[in-house]
């Protein structure tokens, strides 16, 4: 049991990491992007192919995964999105899910279909705490989630940038009097997020193997968890995410192991029913 | 007879003769565009008009291919009972999924109905004893009245002649004043509220609609393909049932079966070079929303008034790609 919630709470990271990101772009851009996960897949694939071809220390490799997904995202901000962001919700699911194919088939095109392990990043040894053996791996990709979500939290708290980012979803009308560059801030949160997101890419790797899948499952979850925290907080897609990752390792003893990709649908579908707005989400008022 | 049933007309006769001469394997695509097509309408309504969106179709697709193929193999139904009871099943759970959904909007009803197409193909999964599962179930050759379409040209007509009934069922409703609230609703929801329509009722029986005719849509498409399993009805499908509306010209009739065509040929044209075909697909989903909101359906429009100086006449009015499709606020 103890185990589950280890491992729960390290697959959670993973999906709250990318509902992070996604999140992140949302609430700045209104643009939910299906990419997502093809972005953080892709940024792992280049980092490791630095890795393998100058044999470089890893952790230089994990950087340079982390500036492509911001550059992957800036540049997918500024040829495509830019475009279609004032044609509403249609054209920008139909948009971000084309790029989801030519970047995934990209993928497969480059590096193949073939599953290659993935070097881990924490080490591979055990850590006894508590009565529970904890691989390192786990302490290590819980911890640097959490760390990198201290660091956004930080980054919106206390720097200009933050705070303009936190005015936009508050207001977008007033930002944009008082001089704020949308932008630019947009561009912004397409790099910060894709970011985010293929640090989730590099995380998860070691876990499932780099493959050009490996990220299509999290990216429906993390929609899931994403919408459970309303698609516009922070704060709840972060906890939706690690909520979601314990309670499918938790009930994975109890049900088929097939069926775990499916709790998560299970939960979004009744949490929509109840909460239309999702667990945190803001009840928009309509003025006509 | 207007310009848009003599157009229609036209199609269909070009569509009666054509296919004599031809390959049983062009028969097989052509087939499969018609199933689609029929799909495309349905999707057509709910999305293009009524601007909800659904990123599950394949989950109402795979019931109709699913009822049919069971209750004629399994317990020998004839085929137009087999098939009117799917649509009716399609009909059904699209009630069922449509009035908890219209409390949803925009992309939060997206990602509903994308969990409810996964949830259809767990469903097809675990149920292997009925539905074969991975292993996938044999169809036999329909049979309408005695009338066995055991030949690639025998399916063909009776799709064409499927396909032709849902194109009238459609085009006869697209003017009614039900379709036209629903226009309504889409363009602001608040307004068509406000001057009385009833946006839930509506909103669910264009869900329904639209569930039934992908129900229909999979009934045909299972004795084309002489197989269904659940690999068949991924989300993938869903998405390219999206994009075949949004290719082919949203919120147009003709604009879904050019959309169907376009998501069926290609693949075929480009199958030397694997998955790429895919990468076209982004590329098309891609390019149409940022060069050319109409679809193909305004090159066949810039054509047509090239040649006939005069608006094409297979466009319902005013339901041309808006701003707001989809967007509910």
């Amino acid at each position: 049991m103890d185990q589950a919630v280890i491992n729960g709470l390290a697959e959670g990271s993973v999906y709250a990491l990318l509902a992070l990101g996604l999140v992140f772009i949302n609430r700045i851009t209104q643009v939910a992007t299906f990419a997502h996960g093809e972005v953080a897949a892709c940024a792992a694939f280049i980092g490791f192919s630095i890795f393998q071809a100058t044999g470089m220390p890893f952790v230089v490799a994990v950087l340079c995964s982390i500036v492509a997904g911001g550059v992957l995202g800036y540049a997918i901000e500024r040829i495509v999105i830019r475009r279609v962001q004032t044609s509403g919700l249609l054209a920008t699911i139909i948009v971000t899910l084309g790029l989801y194919f030519v970047i995934h088939n990209a993928i497969v095109a480059i590096w193949g279909p073939e599953v290659r392990p993935y070097p881990a990043i924490f080490g591979d040894t055990t850590v006894r705490f508590a009565g529970v053996a904890i691989s390192s791996q786990h302490i290590g990709v819980i911890a640097t989630a959490f760390l990198i979500a201290i660091a956004l939290a930080a980054y919106l708290r206390w720097t200009r940038t933050g705070l303009a980012l936190r005015a936009i979803p508050q207001n977008r009308y007033g930002a944009e009097v008082i001089g704020l560059n949308l932008r630019r801030l947009s561009a912004t949160a397409w790099i910060i997020g894709s970011a985010v997101g293929a640090m989730a890419g590099v995380l998860i790797a070691p876990l499932t193997f780099l493959n050009s899948n490996m990220m299509g499952a999290p990216l429906i979850k993390a929609f899931a968890v994403a919408a459970l925290g309303g698609l516009d907080s922070l704060v709840g897609a972060f906890v939706g995410g690690l909520l979601l990752g314990v309670i499918e390792n938790v009930m994975v003893v109890y049900i088929p192991t097939y069926l775990k990709d499916s709790i998560a649908f299970f939960f979004i579908f009744i949490v929509l029913l109840v909460q239309p707005k999702g667990l945190f989400g803001r009840v928009r008022m309509e003025k006509v | 007879m207007t310009r848009a049933q003599i157009f229609g007309w036209a199609v269909v006769a070009v569509a009666a003769v054509v296919p004599l001469g031809l390959a049983d394997y062009w028969l097989y695509l052509l087939t499969l565009i018609g199933a689609y097509g029929v799909v495309a309408l349905g999707l057509n309504l709910l999305t293009g008009l009524s601007g909800q969106i659904s990123l599950g179709h394949a989950g109402f697709f795979a019931i109709g291919a699913y009822t049919s193929a069971i209750l004629t193999s399994k317990y020998g139904l004839p085929y137009p009972a087999a098939a009117a009871l799917a649509v009716a099943a399609g009909w059904g759970v699209g009630l069922l999924v449509g009035i908890p959904a219209v409390r949803l909007q925009g992309l939060y009803l997206a990602i509903a109905t994308l969990a409810f197409g996964i949830g259809v193909e767990r469903v097809i999964y675990t149920f292997k004893g009925l539905t074969g599962g991975p292993y996938g179930l044999m169809i036999d050759p329909p049979a309408v009245l005695g009338f066995a379409a055991n030949s690639p040209l025998k399916l063909y007509y009776l799709v064409l002649v499927a396909a032709t009934l849902c194109v009238l069922f459609i085009a006869n409703i697209v003017r009614s004043s039900q379709v036209r609230m629903l226009v309504a609703m889409r363009d602001s929801e608040l307004a068509a509220a406000c001057m009385g329509i009833n946006v839930t009722r509506l909103k669910v029986l264009a869900f329904a609609i639209s569930a039934a005719l992908a129900a229909l849509g999979g009934v045909l498409y299972a004795p084309a393909i002489g197989f269904v399993s659940v690999e068949q009805f991924t989300l993938w499908l869903s998405i390219t049932f999206i994009s075949m509306i949004v290719v082919g010209g949203l919120g147009s009739i003709t604009g879904s079966f050019l959309g169907a065509a376009f998501v069926v040929i290609v693949p075929e044209l480009l199958r030397g070079f694997g998955a790429y075909y895919q990468i076209v697909y982004g590329l098309a989903m891609i390019l149409v929303f940022v060069f050319w909101p109409k679809g193909l359906v305004g090159f066949v429009d810039l054509i047509g008034r090239r040649i006939g100086g005069a608006p094409s006449p297979a466009r319902p009015p005013a339901i041309a790609l808006s701003k707001k499709a989809g967007e509910n606020s």
